[in-house]
Formats: C-alpha cells, sequence, structure tokens
C-alpha cells in the first residue's frame, strides 16, 4: 500500500508539475487550461460527498461524463489513471448531448455544449449528478459548480442551493477557497 | 583536612547538613531542569507538528484549487500564535506557494523544503511537515518558531538558585535547632575537659543529661576522671619519696666527694714529704757517705804497706760498698727528682737518640760487645733528657744480662699503632721468670742476684716513671733463659701534634 501511495504522489507531483507555472499567475494557454480544469475536476470529486444511493454498490465504478472539450476528457482521464474516489476507480466518459446522464456521478459540460443543461438538468437532479460548467450565468441556469477565469487565472463558484437539490453536500474547506458561494435557499 | 578537623562539632554538623541538603537539592533539581528543558522541546515540537497539521489541513484546499491568496490569509491567522515567526507552504513539487512573517521581514526559508520532522536553528525551532490530501502528498508546510531554548535554562537556573537559597537557609535553620540537642551535652564535656586540664583538678565531673552515646561517653569521661584522680595521687605520692631519695643521694655524693678530695689532698701532702724525705734523706746520706769513701780512701792510700792482706780484703769490701751505696743514693735522688721537674717536651728522633746511647753505653761498659740491631723508630715529642734516661736504662739493662750468653744479641724496634708508639728493646740474655714480671718496675726490686748481674733496682722503676709521666706504658715479656723484651709505648697525639 505504501509502494502504491508512493506511485500516487508521483502520479499528483506530474500532474502539478504541468500546472505549477500557472500557479504563480502566468498567462493562461489552452494547453494548460485544460490540464487545470482536469484537475479541478478531480479535486472537486473528493470534496464533494454523494448521498448513499447515488454511489450503490451495483457498479462500484466513480463514473465522469465530458460533454463537449474533448481535451479535459483526455487530460482527465490520464491524470487519474489507477486513482479512486470515495473508494471507486474513476471512469471518463465523453458523451454526447443526447445522451443519457443517469449512470454518471459528475458532469462537466464545456462551454460550446452550454445549451445543453436546461435539458439535462433535471435528470443531473434526480441521480444527484455533479454538474460542472465554464461560462458566466451557468449557476442561474442549474449548474452547481462553474469555472470562472479572473485575473487571468482559473477560479470557481459554487451554488449550494443546486448541490442541495441534487442531495449533494460540498466539504466547506473547498467552500473556502471558492470564488463565490451562492447560499442554500432560505439563507 | 586539617583546617576542617580544626573546626568544632557545631560547624561540622552544620556544614555536613548543608552539603547533603545542597546535593540533593542539586541532583533534584538538575534532574528536574534536564526534565524541564527536554520537556519545553517536546512539548514546542508537538505543539508546532500540531498547528502544521491543521494549517495543513486547512490549506490543501487552496494548494489543490491554486488559490495561494487563500493560503496567506490562513498562514496570516498565526499571528494569534505569538512563538510563531514566520511559515512557509510548498506545493508539492517544491515551490514555495505561500509565506508568513510575524515582522514582516522576508521570511528565512529555503527555496525547497525538508523533509519531515523537525530542527533547532539558533533558538528557533524549525519543522516541516507533507500536506497530505486522500493519500496523496499535495504539499509541504514549514512553521519556524521561537525556541528559546538557553533563556528557559536561565529562567529555570534562577529559579533553582533561589530555591537552593531559601532552602539551604531554612536547612541551617532547622539544623542549628536540632543539633543544640546533640552537641550542647558534648560541649559541656568539652568545657569541663578544658578546665581539667587547665585547672588540674580531678574531681570535676561532666553533667550527663542525655541517654545515647554522647551519656556513654560522660560517663566514660568521668570513670577515666576517676581513675586519672587516683593515678595521679599515687604519682605524686612516688614523686615525692623519688625526690627525698635524690636528695639523701646528693647529699651522700657531696659527703663522699669531701672525703675524697681530703683524701686525696692528704696523700699529695704525705707524698710530697715522703717524697722530699727521700730527698734529703738520700742527701743528707752523701755527706758521712763521702766520708766513708774518703777516709777508707786515705786508709787505702797512706797505711796500706801496713795493712796485713786480711785487713786489705775488708777494706776493699768497705771501699766497694761505699761507692755502691754511693750508686744507690744517686739513683734515688734521680728518681726523686723526676716527680719535682716539669717536663720539657720537644720532637725527638728516638733512632739517632738509641744509637748515640748504645754506642756511649757499649764505650763505657766493659760488659762484652753484643750485636747491636735498630730499626727505623718513629719520632716522638717528648722530654729527650728523660727519653735518653729511658734508652740508658733500657740499652744497659740489655747489655748487662746478654752478657753471659755466647752471642749476645740486642734488637731496637718499634710498631706505629692507632694510638701510640710502641717501642721495645729485645735480648738474648738471662731473661726472667714471667711470674714476677709485675715486680719488675717497682723501686729496688731485683730478680737476679747482685753478684750474678750488678744494679741497684731503681732502673726499672725510673724507667716506668717516665714513660707513666709521658702518658705511657711499660711492660716486659720474657722466658727464663731465653731472652727478655721490655716494650714502652708514648702516645702518638704529643708526637703529631
Amino acid at each position: 500500500m505504501p509502494e502504491l501511495a508512493r506511485l500516487r504522489a508521483a502520479g499528483t507531483c506530474a500532474a502539478l508539475l504541468i500546472c505549477g507555472p500557472i500557479a504563480t499567475a502566468q498567462p493562461v494557454e489552452s494547453a494548460p487550461e485544460h490540464s487545470i480544469k482536469a484537475a479541478y475536476l478531480y479535486n472537486f470529486a473528493t470534496y464533494v460527498d454523494w448521498p448513499p444511493e447515488a454511489l450503490g454498490d451495483a457498479d462500484p465504478v466513480f463514473v465522469v461524463g465530458v460533454l463537449g472539450a474533448a481535451r479535459v476528457a483526455g487530460y482527465m482521464a490520464a491524470m487519474t489513471a489507477g486513482r479512486e474516489v470515495h473508494g471507486r476507480p474513476i471512469e471518463v466518459r465523453q458523451v454526447a448531448s443526447g445522451d443519457s446522464v443517469d449512470s454518471l456521478h459528475m458532469l462537466f459540460i464545456a462551454a460550446d455544449s452550454a445549451g445543453a443543461l436546461p435539458r439535462l438538468r433535471d435528470a443531473a437532479r434526480e441521480h444527484s449528478v455533479l454538474v460542472v460548467t465554464e461560462w458566466e450565468g451557468a449557476l442561474d441556469s442549474g449548474s452547481i459548480i462553474n469555472f470562472r477565469l479572473i485575473d487571468q487565472r482559473i477560479r470557481f463558484e459554487v451554488s449550494l442551493a443546486a448541490a442541495d437539490r441534487c442531495g449533494l453536500s460540498i466539504s466547506s474547506r473547498m467552500l473556502s477557497v471558492a470564488q463565490r458561494v451562492l447560499p442554500r435557499s432560505g439563507e | 583536612m586539617s583546617l576542617f578537623g580544626q573546626r568544632s562539632v557545631r560547624a561540622k554538623v552544620l556544614f555536613v547538613v548543608l552539603v547533603t541538603a545542597a546535593s540533593a537539592l542539586l541532583i533534584s533539581g538538575a534532574s528536574m531542569v534536564y526534565y524541564e528543558l527536554r520537556d519545553f522541546r517536546q512539548t514546542g515540537i508537538n505543539e508546532l507538528s500540531a498547528q502544521a497539521a491543521v494549517i495543513g489541513l486547512a490549506a490543501a484546499p487552496a494548494l489543490q484549487f491554486l488559490d495561494p491568496e487563500a493560503a496567506n490569509e490562513y498562514l496570516a491567522s498565526l499571528a494569534a500564535n505569538e512563538s510563531i515567526s514566520s511559515a512557509a507552504i510548498y506545493t508539492a513539487n517544491g515551490t514555495m506557494f505561500a509565506s508568513y512573517s510575524a515582522t514582516g521581514q522576508p521570511v528565512n526559508f529555503p527555496e525547497l523544503p525538508d523533509v519531515d520532522g523537525h530542527y533547532v536553528d539558533g533558538n528557533e525551532l524549525v519543522l516541516f511537515k507533507r500536506i497530505v490530501a486522500g493519500d496523496e502528498i499535495i504539499g509541504t508546510v514549514g512553521l519556524r518558531a521561537t525556541h528559546d531554548l538557553a533563556g528557559r535554562l536561565v529562567d529555570y537556573l534562577g529559579i533553582l538558585g533561589g530555591v537552593m537559597l531559601l532552602s539551604l537557609l531554612a536547612a541551617a535553620l532547622i539544623s542549628g535547632w536540632l543539633q543544640r540537642t546533640i552537641t550542647q551535652p558534648i560541649s559541656r564535656v568539652t568545657a569541663v575537659a578544658r578546665r581539667v586540664m587547665e585547672q588540674r583538678d580531678y574531681s570535676l565531673r561532666a553533667p550527663k543529661s542525655t541517654g545515647d552515646e554522647v551519656g556513654l561517653l560522660v560517663d566514660a569521661f568521668n570513670g577515666m576522671l576517676d581513675e586519672l584522680g587516683r593515678r595521679a595521687e599515687r604519682l605524686e605520692h612516688s614523686v615525692r619519696e623519688q625526690e627525698r631519695a635524690e636528695d639523701s643521694l646528693r647529699t651522700l655524693n657531696a659527703e663522699l666527694e669531701d672525703r675524697v678530695e681530703a683524701r686525696t689532698s692528704q696523700l699529695e701532702a704525705a707524698n710530697r714529704e715522703l717524697e722530699s724525705f727521700s730527698y734529703s734523706v738520700s742527701h743528707d746520706l752523701r755527706a758521712p757517705l763521702r766520708a766513708i769513701t774518703g777516709f777508707s780512701n786515705l786508709l787505702w792510700e797512706d797505711h796500706k804497706e801496713r795493712l796485713d792482706e786480711e785487713a786489705r780484703r775488708k777494706l776493699g769490701i768497705i771501699r766497694g760498698q761505699a761507692d755502691r751505696m754511693g750508686l744507690l743514693i744517686d739513683d734515688l735522688l734521680r728518681f726523686s727528682r723526676l716527680g719535682r721537674k716539669a717536663l720539657d717536651p720537644s720532637l725527638v728522633d728516638m733512632t739517632g737518640l738509641a744509637q748515640s746511647t748504645f754506642e756511649r753505653l757499649e764505650r763505657d761498659g766493659a760488659n762484652g760487645r753484643p750485636e747491636f740491631r735498630v730499626g727505623k723508630l718513629p719520632p716522638v715529642t717528648a722530654d729527650r733528657n728523660l727519653m735518653e734516661q729511658v734508652w740508658v736504662n733500657l740499652l744497659s739493662n740489655a747489655i748487662k744480662f746478654s752478657s753471659k750468653t755466647e752471642n749476645p744479641l740486642v734488637e731496637v724496634g718499634a710498631i706505629v699503632e692507632e694510638q701510640e708508639n710502641v717501642y721495645y728493646v729485645r735480648d738474648n740474655g738471662a731473661g726472667f721468670d714471667p711470674r714476677y714480671r709485675n715486680k719488675l718496675f717497682g723501686v729496688f726490686q731485683r730478680l737476679h742476684d747482685e753478684t750474678e748481674f750488678p744494679g741497684t733496682g731503681v732502673g726499672l722503676a725510673l724507667v716506668h716513671r717516665i714513660v707513666a709521666r709521658h702518658g705511657g706504658r711499660v711492660w716486659a715479656d720474657s722466658r727464663l733463659g731465653d731472652g727478655a723484651t721490655f716494650h714502652f709505648s708514648l702516645p702518638r697525639e704529643t708526637a703529631d701534634e
């Protein structure tokens, strides 16, 4: 097990080596932007708790769907190979706009597929799918986490109301570094 | 130690108590300080480690979502902890992600994080701890906290010093109070002992107040005083007796000395009288003797023809006996004169003196011509005239008594000994019976018949007297018919002077 942990640590290091320079606020280029988003997606998964029924024992795989942005899917697949989230191996799946989201745990909708969100929103909410988007105003359309580019750096905002509706709980530690947090309804 | 040995028991007990207390305090204090410092260090490490864990947990999202501002904010919250001087967060690949400094100065952290662990840098404790999310290392937190071990040590030593001072003071006071019960009885015995020594009063007794060892000591001391008193009395008594005995002995001695002195002077007076008597007798005898000799000579010369043969023979006997009496008187006068005359010492060549004396005797005498052998004789400081008389008497004796031997031989020699020179004259003549050797040197003592060897019997007495006056001795060895050896010794000191 320590051997495995070391291998994973090495993997993370390799991933962060790629995104490292970005942390020092250099101009965002498209390739690092995709890899950073892939890493963020993985990290989101670790800070979010799914309801027990969503993580049923039937298929012990954590499935991440990526709509559009094929490069993000590629980076993420490479990065999460051999890693686990909530005790499950990760499967990254490129989905089309017409595909079902029922079996997904997490869904990233790239900006070029923004139109698919309203259609997928209810299904996602029903199956506790963590929806992550990357365009301004996406939280109003039912997204839970939304990437923002601020001062040349990739930040994110969170809608707790949307998360609540999905039955997902997001760690306050993650919220502490969120650029904006929309409160729960009634707060 | 000798200086310590002279201190009083009180001082010693106090010293022992203080040294014991100080040692105990020092040992316990040192171990407390050691424990405290180790604890201080461990506590510091533990606290810092816990702090690092908290920071790591809080900063993990900031690292994961590349938010250095958030990380910096976490670190800024360390301002609440005064001991932490600076902090830093590194990413997993080792670049510095966020930092904090309490003073606002640039942080003193390495470019790359150290491995997990802690070390002391000056008076600061530095600790590095990996930040782990899930089971992955996502970064490192570094903390630098003041860890003033020296200051802590100074504080503790100050406290320890104060505690020791107070404790020793308390120990001194308590021991001073407690030891009175031990030392006071001893002091009382000491005081009595001192008075006994100063006043020689053996009737004094030490008071007994305790039943412990000191009480035993007091009993023993008093017992010893009893015994000492008895002995002193006895000693005094015997000393008095001894003094009395010595007194009487002294008186007796003085009386004895007086008597000896009186006797000696009486004896000396008698001796002097005797000598002057013998001198005057000898002297006075000369006049009638001269008359007898003179008239018998006249009778011989004037009436020789008228006397018949018988008368001439008788007259010859008278003349011979008168001559002999003259010789006797001369010898006696010489002998008695010897007692009165003072010695006139000078260095005397004994070889030359013996040689010349023998030659003169040989020339004068008709008694044969013996062979004469003389060895080398050591010179001596003595009265030359008296020495000549010694040689005259001894050599003439030797010539006389060896005259009837076939090949007469007279030998003279000397033996040098440590204290004295021993001279001897040896002949091969008639000798004498060794039984009578003690009589040899008395006046008028003769061992041979007058008709056999003529002589007055004064010669050896004269020799004896001269040698004795020079501090020497005279003795003789012989066997009848086998020669005789006469020895005389003279002390060498006089010769050396």
